[in-house]
């Protein structure tokens, strides 16, 4: 690989990242849409007098609207580039290094949304696992394979000609198997508090995470090449 | 066949408390008490050997009454046991339900005595399907669900072979192959899901219980709709390829992990039969005879499949002749 190529790459992943964060627009929607589902689920619940949610429940509303944040901020991505940019790209780089430039991109919204969203639910539904260690490693490997099957999910409804509803369509049914890892590692989460946690507990999430990534990497260069 | 297949003569145990005496209130299924009542034989089996009862009624033709109290039913401290209870008549021969028999203690039969069986003969000649507690006649669903299933796995697998043909090959024949038997696939899969539904009505008590394995297949479906749903969307052929198969290499690998090793993982339970300690059917409910049907049953719904998808192929082929 010759320098030029190296730092060909090095360009366009500073460049997917600089049009992730000057995206404002998208940006501040997808914050927006965080900050008003929580409000949303204050009202429903917390005023409504439903104070002691239990912490399974509070898992489940957890990542539902992180999926919903994670299908957007994937989706946008794709939609940011103009049409023709795409072809460009193409003749350009090596199809892997457009998936990581996308997926790193979409990572760096995500996480600083999961990171927000889990701020809110500490101080609204005062959930005080919320911050702690075992919590903020399981979303990080959680909101990591979410990303990465949704980039993937959604480069290809991109292709399509309805695709933002297509990418939930396709995306839902292969997400909940890594749902139920995610909710089954936190299920353990007020013992883990107690007890210490240990990172071992994390490697079945792991070992999906890498399932995901390796699938994705393999077959992103053929949905990329038409 | 399945379902014309008579299931063999077996019986039934409930236990009825009444005033201080307990009652074994036994229902016949198949068989006839009071028309056998000349050759009807009743034996409490433990380990030791087979003692004959002979303190019972017959309240009609399909049920009897035991009473426990007149069979010495000593109430020792030692810790609970229960006893096999075989029964006998002439058209029926023998039958058994096990532990249906609750005892403390075994020294209540030291009484009876013990009598060799053997010469009694075993139930039912021919083909019958084993009639076991709880599954009753649903054991016929065998022929239907399991056998589907197979199938289905077998299609798919066949549909998931054909996607990478295809992402190597980029031979479009390939990609129709795979999505023919990813149709019919769905399409086992649905009626697998429709039958296992019915079973579960009539073993666990509903049509859905939230159970890991079920809640699997239900994903597996919606994964093949939405993989339907994906390549009706896309127009130019040769994209549609593309990218369906690419979605069918990631929902099918995706699916096999959520309905065998999901289900398989510590601290997973599930009811379904081969599951979370549950028993599969094949270590105690599979008995020779019935092997003899389930096996060529498997390879029948599997051929039935292949055939239904070639069949497929060839509409589709004469219709893209031009």
């Amino acid at each position: 690989m010759t320098s030029s190529k190296i730092s060909r790459y090095r360009v366009f992943l500073g460049n997917e990242l600089r049009a992730e964060l000057r995206h404002l627009q998208g940006l501040a929607a997808q914050t927006m849409f965080v900050v008003v589902a929580s409000y949303l689920l204050y009202a429903g619940l917390a005023l409504l007098g439903h104070a002691d949610l239990s912490s399974q429940v509070l898992h489940v509303i957890f990542w539902l609207v992180m999926i919903f944040t994670i299908v957007n901020s994937t989706s946008s991505s794709f939609f940011r580039d103009a049409s023709g940019r795409d072809l460009y790209y193409y003749s350009l780089l090596h199809p892997l290094v457009y998936f990581i430039g996308k997926l790193l991109s979409s990572l760096v919204t995500t996480l600083f949304h999961s990171l927000l969203l889990s701020l809110i639910f500490h101080q609204v539904f005062s959930y005080s696992h919320m911050l702690s260690f075992h919590w903020l490693a399981v979303m990080f490997c959680g909101v990591l394979g979410m990303t990465t099957l949704f980039t993937l999910i959604s480069s290809m409804a991109s292709k399509t000609s309805q695709s933002q509803i297509l990418a939930v369509v396709l995306g839902f049914p292969l997400a909940i198997p890594l749902l139920l890892f995610i909710l089954k590692n936190l299920s353990s989460i007020d013992l883990a508090y107690a007890q210490g946690f240990s990172l071992s507990s994390l490697s079945s999430l792991l070992i999906f995470d890498g399932l995901i990534l390796g699938l994705s990497l393999l077959l992103f260069p053929y949905i990329w090449g038409d | 066949m399945a379902l014309a297949t008579p299931l063999s003569s077996g019986i039934q145990v409930n236990l009825i408390e009444q005033n201080t005496d307990t009652l074994l209130s036994v229902k016949a299924h198949n068989a006839d008490f009071a028309l056998g009542e000349k050759t009807l034989k009743l034996w409490a089996h433990s380990p030791d050997g087979y003692y004959s009862i002979t303190d019972y009624s017959i309240e009609g033709a399909d049920s009897l009454t035991i009473s426990l109290s007149n069979i010495h039913f000593s109430d020792s401290s030692e810790e609970m046991a229960y006893l096999d209870l075989v029964a006998f008549t002439e058209t029926m021969g023998i039958v058994g339900s096990d532990n249906a028999i609750p005892s403390k203690g075994a020294q209540r039969i030291e009484d009876l005595a013990s009598e060799d069986i053997s010469s009694f003969s075993r139930g039912s000649e021919g083909f019958v399907f084993p009639n076991r507690r709880i599954l009753d006649e649903t054991i016929r669903n065998l022929m239907f669900h399991v056998t589907m299933w197979f199938g289905m796995v077998g299609l798919l697998l066949f549909g998931f072979i054909y996607a990478i043909k295809y992402i190597l090959g980029n031979n479009l024949e390939r990609d129709v192959w795979a999505s023919l038997a990813n149709a019919v696939g769905l399409g086992f899969g649905i009626l697998g899901l429709l039958t296992g539904m019915v079973w579960a009505k009539y073993t666990w008590g509903a049509f859905w219980v939230s159970d890991p394995k079920l809640n699997g297949a239900g994903l597996g479906v919606l994964m093949y709709l939405a993989y339907f749903l994906l390549r009706n969307s896309i127009d130019n052929p040769r994209k549609r390829a593309r990218i369906s198969a690419a979605y069918n290499v990631i929902s099918f690998v995706l699916y096999i992990m959520f309905i065998f090793v999901l289900p398989r993982l510590q601290g997973v339970d599930s009811l379904h039969p081969g599951q979370g300690g549950n028993p599969a059917f094949s270590s105690y409910d599979l008995d020779n005879a019935l092997r003899i049907v389930f096996y060529p049953a498997v390879i029948g719904w599997t051929f039935i499949g292949f055939w239904i998808f070639d069949i497929l192929r060839r509409m589709h082929a004469l219709n893209n002749i031009n």
